[in-house]
């Protein structure tokens, strides 16, 4: 009986890291090995990057940037391989010609030997945008790991648009682009938002008994909400998707054109419900101007 | 590992530490004209007590991080970046240091 008792407990577990797994972003997709976790990231307008952890260390980066010229991409990630070991390796420059590669698919990899890093890349024409890897420490599992994470790459340009990180999950048109991440320990947001200022933002709330300490969620998510200005006009339990939810309306200043001069007041919906399972509080909401069509959020979350 | 010279006691609702203040040579002829505290007192509860109970001298970081993770769902990662900004503010008020043992040391040496 205490054998299934943790059977069970396992497969909640691995249900909920399953969740982590997924990668999607502006462009490009990903299904992550087990037990890497996206440990630090930099996102700005024209590129960014993922770092990633296994429990005992780096496990590689990934960054992208957008390009006015079409890369020389062999060349690229042998430059970079020469870089490293002039700083790293000196020894190792002289026997340094033309690094091994290897391409897969899309991608090439490329890498000079044990102890150097292993680099993968890929040029993308629409958008013109350049996705790098840098896995430290190149060793044939490691190469062969990696070959299996780019078999999972899926390109993520059609309307709608995935956004998965950190557990969280969204589907929107493509306008919308993020404004935000905010990931810390047991708490991650993630805002998105479309040129009209409409806004949609989901949250993943973790340590759930001791984030309520004996509030109810509706008046948690209340709570969340004030503290981003939002005035919270009505909260109702409802159902999201089938399972208990709360259902909060509220509305916050504008922050757009005349709306922002005026201080006139947009309307916003979200719900704000518990994963058992889990072990997790997700919401999701919406706020935008007046006659700016909204999203439906029982489709938008994934 | 906890600090050997702070008091430590156990209510219903949590954990009291007490850590006796040490105040230099200087400071000493004036301390009880200035009124300054002769020690410091800690309050535990909820989480921070099953923290403080991890913490048991033998325990490694990476062991009381997979714990908690398991105990709390959460991964390790987020596990290990709420624990350690937790485990620095004690150590930084000197209720806990953090110590790599190595074979062959004696652990009571390195008792604060």
């Amino acid at each position: 009986m205490g054998g299934a008792a943790n059977k069970s407990e396992v497969d909640v577990l691995s249900s909920f890291m399953r969740r982590l797994r997924p990668l999607t972003w502006n462009g490009f997709g990903f299904i992550l090995p087990e037990r890497w976790e996206v440990t630090g990231y930099g996102l700005k307008p024209a590129g960014g990057r993922f770092q990633f952890h296994d429990r005992a260390q780096a496990m590689g980066e990934l960054s992208w940037r957008t390009l006015a010229g079409t890369p020389d991409l062999p060349r690229m990630l042998g430059d970079v391989l020469r870089r490293y070991l002039e700083a790293e390796q000196p020894d190792a420059v002289a026997d340094f010609r033309v690094p091994s590669c290897l391409r897969q698919g899309e991608w090439l990899l490329a890498w000079h030997g044990p102890g150097a890093p292993l680099l993968a890349g890929l040029w993308k024409e629409n958008p013109r945008i350049l996705l790098q890897w840098f896995i430290p420490g190149f060793t044939p599992e490691r190469l062969h790991q990696v070959q299996g994470l780019l078999d999972t790459y899926h390109p993520n340009e059609r309307d709608p648009k995935q956004w998965q990180i950190f557990g969280l999950g969204l589907s929107l048109p493509k306008a919308f682009t993020v404004e935000s991440l905010d990931a810390q320990s047991a708490y991650c947001t993630l805002r998105l938002e479309n040129p009209a200022s409409h806004q949609v933002v989901a949250r993943r709330i973790g340590m759930v008994a001791e984030t309520l300490g004996g509030m109810s969620i509706g008046e948690c998510y209340r709570r969340i909400l004030n503290r981003s200005h939002a005035r919270v006009l009505a909260v109702v339990e409802e159902s999201f998707r089938g399972v208990p939810a709360w259902r909060l309306d509220f509305e916050r200043k504008g922050v757009h054109r005349m709306d922002a001069l005026s201080g006139r007041w947009w309307q916003g919906q979200g719900w704000m419900w518990h994963d058992a399972d889990e072990g997790r509080l997700y919401s999701c909401e919406q706020c935008g101007p007046p006659r700016q069509p909204r999203v439906d959020l029982a489709d938008v979350w994934r | 590992m906890r600090n050997q010279r702070i008091t430590v006691t156990e209510d219903a609702e949590g954990i009291g530490l007490t850590q006796t203040l040490h105040y230099g040579w200087w400071l000493r002829p004036v301390r009880r004209l200035m009124n300054l505290p002769q020690s410091r007192v800690y309050r535990l509860e909820g989480t921070a007590v099953a923290v403080w109970r991890m913490l048991d001298d033998t325990a490694t970081i990476g062991a009381i991080v997979e714990t908690f993770a398991a105990e709390h769902r959460l991964s390790y990662h987020e596990s290990r970046a709420m624990l350690m900004s937790y485990l620095r503010v004690l150590v930084n008020r000197g209720v806990i240091a953090i110590v790599g043992f190595e074979h062959g040391v004696d652990q009571e040496a390195m008792a604060i």
